[in-house]
């Protein structure tokens, strides 16, 4: 830990921040070294169905619903519950384990079997985050008088037409009701759950489980839905997946086979199909729920595991009210519902859009964002505001018409306690359409607005960059302008700005006279021309763009507390000229 | 915490071999990575979450998050460091909900009264990540806005705004 020296500080200002870094270095060695090295484990087969559910096995029936909510909210994150299960038993300065965590592989075929399932609480810790049998779409859905259970019955008849089955209702808490269902057939053994929801329009089954299967790794962007499956049974047979829409109708080409009963062939198969654990499939899909399939298959339908799976762009309705207000000043007009009239893009079912009109250009709020560009900001579930940000996005990408410029950027909304890490309503896709200078300026003012009005970032991503992840593209070091930012006043190279040089006075001087048609290049060729004129030289790289307004920018190049390098620059009839430099004496 | 171990982006960068992961086996050089730099990465994430259980959680996580995007990882030190920042602030976020629903027993207390220790604690998510990785990992500012995905600018706002919130909670 080194500390930096600095100057043009006040004392008192490096005092407290020697204080925090004693405070950080004396909190950080609280967490001590294991005793010794231990050694490492072989790779354990992960229990998919419990180690990262946010359950708890207390909980009682009547909090179920509300809990179950909670279940859904956190379950991006399941790893709060584990990590606060454990806190409970962890004292302050013991030692932490080391030893390196299970790693998912799909040669990890004998997952360990679930507990006994004996409720709802035990249903939901065997399912995927993110399937919601509590407020999600029905996959099956009865006669409007018909009781629950014959609903769970006719159910099952129809996903396993050739095996007899046991069906008893093991936890009934309204609106919900939970059956075991088994087989016990010529040597064959199976078990499994079916969740029934009761609506007014009659009951509907929600979710069906089958015990020893395992819906592992699921994954659904706006249009792609992989999974990994995972049975324990090694002597079933096939094991096939399908995706089906909510009506039960099979996507893709399935295979089919006759049963002993059915008097029709039924399909399965569609998305993937393996001989035993695992399985794995990806398909794509558009931006809708869907249900997941997953059955075996050994001459007739053995089992049953289907579950409604939510695009994680557009599960629902995010709310009636933008979730940004802008104030657009006399430029635009008041909020109109309605996309933009210059956006080709119509509205997606349940997103709400509005925008603000004006002559030149027109602001757009879409919420949620589109599924493609929430698809930018899904790498491991992440908010936009840790992606890395780049420069704007303009042109057809965006769906404007030929001519037309268009930017957007995507604004973090709402608070933590409706932003699951993958809940597509903490995002607001606001484009700007219309002349490109105006797109550019909105683009900045608000970027500039948001970062320092809210606690939360925007980040505009450029598709071309592809999905951010933690190892995301980013400036290089070596561009000449590496980021934007604005102030309402020049920035200044403080006296002194140079460590060791207490008090040593900034070199300054004034511009050489090129006028180029864009700021950067007089910039460029500003630092080109008095290469050879300063000493030290100019940087030539790692300057940050810094609007004051439409006929001034500054360029900036900052050490670790304030500016060193200033370039400032003017706009005159004629283009973009240097006015003047200062820069620290080292 | 050597401030080294998790600014430094060319020990690692080397490790990374054509092998990639094998599944079922972690690659040799995640794990002499876990073993050389595990308790760095715990210790970053418990200053920036506060709770040691949840720390190590996190970094497990990372660590198989790493291992499983190991092919196209090219600097593991890097990415690693970069996901425990960004669950580490998830997680700050998701304290909202967890608060609402809570789920478990809060982690026993037995240090002593740390006043600045708690404001640090009451910082928001990206003010508590600047201020740690500034003060802690010694890490530029130039490098802290490309790992929360900001600009410089906004990550000396943040600093500075935060060390007049930590001086106003402590001075009360």
């Amino acid at each position: 830990m080194s500390g930096r020296p600095s100057s043009g500080r006040k004392p008192d200002t490096d005092a407290f921040e020697h204080e925090i870094r004693t405070m950080l270095v004396r909190r950080a060695a609280d967490v001590s070294e294991g005793t010794g090295a231990t050694p490492l484990p072989a790779i354990a087969p992960a229990d998919f169905t419990t180690t990262r559910r946010p359950l708890g096995p207390g909980r009682r029936p009547g909090k179920v619903l509300v809990a179950a909510a909670a279940v859904l909210v956190v379950a991006g994150f399941g790893a709060v519950y584990v990590a606060q299960s454990r806190s409970a038993t962890t004292e302050a300065g013991a030692p932490i384990t080391d030893t390196l965590p299970p790693k998912l592989s799909p040669t990890d075929a004998t997952a360990a079997p679930p507990a006994a399932i004996v409720g709802l609480d035990d249903v939901l810790a065997s399912i995927p985050p993110g399937v919601d049998p509590v407020g999600g779409p029905p996959i099956y859905r009865g006669s409007d008088r018909e009781l629950p259970e014959a609903t769970a019955r006719d159910y099952l008849a129809r996903r396993l037409p050739d095996l007899p089955f046991l069906l008893v209702q093991v936890e009934e808490m309204e609106p919900l009701a939970i059956y075991r269902w088994s087989v016990d057939e010529s040597g064959y053994q199976a078990s499994g759950s079916v969740v029934v929801r009761q609506e007014a329009a009659g009951p509907v089954v929600t979710l069906a489980t089958t015990d020893g299967i395992a819906v592992s790794s699921l994954e659904r962007t706006a249009d792609k839905l992989a999974a990994l499956v995972l049975d324990d049974d090694p002597d079933h047979g096939l094991l096939a997946a399908d995706v089906t829409t909510l009506g039960g109708a099979i996507l893709g080409d399935p295979t089919t086979t006759d049963g002993a009963q059915r008097t029709g062939p039924t399909g399965f198969g569609s998305a993937g199909i393996a001989e035993g654990s695992p399985l794995s499939f990806e398909v794509t899909l558009a931006p809708v729920p869907v249900v997941v399939r997953i059955q075996r298959v050994g001459g007739t339908m053995l089992s049953i595991t289907e579950l409604v799976v939510e695009p994680t762009g557009f599960p629902r309705s995010c709310g009636d009210t933008p979730p940004v207000r802008i104030d657009v000043g006399s430029q635009l007009g008041p909020l109109e519902a309605g996309p933009a009239p210059q956006s080709s893009v119509e509205p997606l079912v349940n997103q709400a859009v509005w925008h603000y009109p004006g002559p030149v250009n027109t602001i757009e709020v879409r919420w949620p964002a589109d599924p493609t560009r929430l698809a930018l900001l899904a790498p491991d579930g992440l908010l936009p505001d840790q992606i890395p940000g780049q420069g704007p996005l303009t042109g057809a990408a965006n769906g404007a018409e030929p001519g037309l410029s268009a930017g957007y950027v995507l604004e973090p909304v709402g608070s933590a306690d409706r932003a699951g890490a993958a809940d597509p309503c903490s995002v607001a896709q606001i484009a700007i359409y219309g002349d490109p200078a105006a797109v550019e300026w909105w683009q900045t003012a608000l970027q500039g607005e948001l970062s320092f009005g809210l606690p939360l970032t925007v980040a505009d991503l450029d598709p071309a960059l592809g999905p951010a992840g933690s190892d995301g593209a980013q400036p290089a070091p070596e561009q000449l302008v590496i980021g934007s930012d604005r102030s309402t006043q020049r920035p200044q190279v403080p006296d002194g700005a140079c460590d060791g040089l207490p008090g040593a006075p900034a070199r300054q001087g004034t511009g050489d006279g090129t006028v180029s048609a864009t700021a950067e290049a007089t910039l460029e060729a500003f630092l080109a021309a008095t290469a050879t004129t300063t000493d030290p030289p100019l940087p030539t790289t790692g300057y940050t763009e810094v609007q004051i307004d439409a006929t001034t920018i500054s360029y900036v190049v900052t050490g670790d507390s304030s500016p060193i390098v200033v370039v400032d620059l003017s706009h005159t009839g004629a283009g973009w000229t240097v006015d003047r430099w200062a820069a620290s004496p080292c | 915490m050597a401030s080294h171990s998790l600014t430094d982006r060319t020990s690692a960068h080397q490790l990374q071999s054509t092998t990639g992961a094998v599944d079922g086996e972690w690659p040799a050089a995640l794990v002499e990575l876990f073993r050389a730099e595990r308790i760095n990465f715990v210790r970053l994430a418990y200053l920036l979450t506060g709770q040691r259980a949840v720390a190590e959680e996190i970094v497990q996580d990372a660590f198989i998050s790493t291992c499983q995007a190991w092919a196209g990882v090219l600097d593991p030190t890097r990415y690693l460091r970069t996901t425990v920042v960004n669950r580490c602030r998830s997680w700050g976020r998701h304290q909202r909900v967890v608060r609402a629903y809570p789920v478990g027993q809060p982690e026993a207390v037995t240090q002593e009264a740390d006043e600045l220790w708690d404001a640090l604690g009451r910082l928001d998510p990206r003010r508590r990540a600047a201020v740690v990785l500034r003060y802690y990992a010694d890490m530029p500012h130039a490098e802290i806005a490309d790992l929360l995905g900001c600009r410089p600018a906004t990550v000396r706002t943040s600093i500075h705004r935060a060390l007049i919130q930590l001086r106003q909670e402590i001075e009360r």
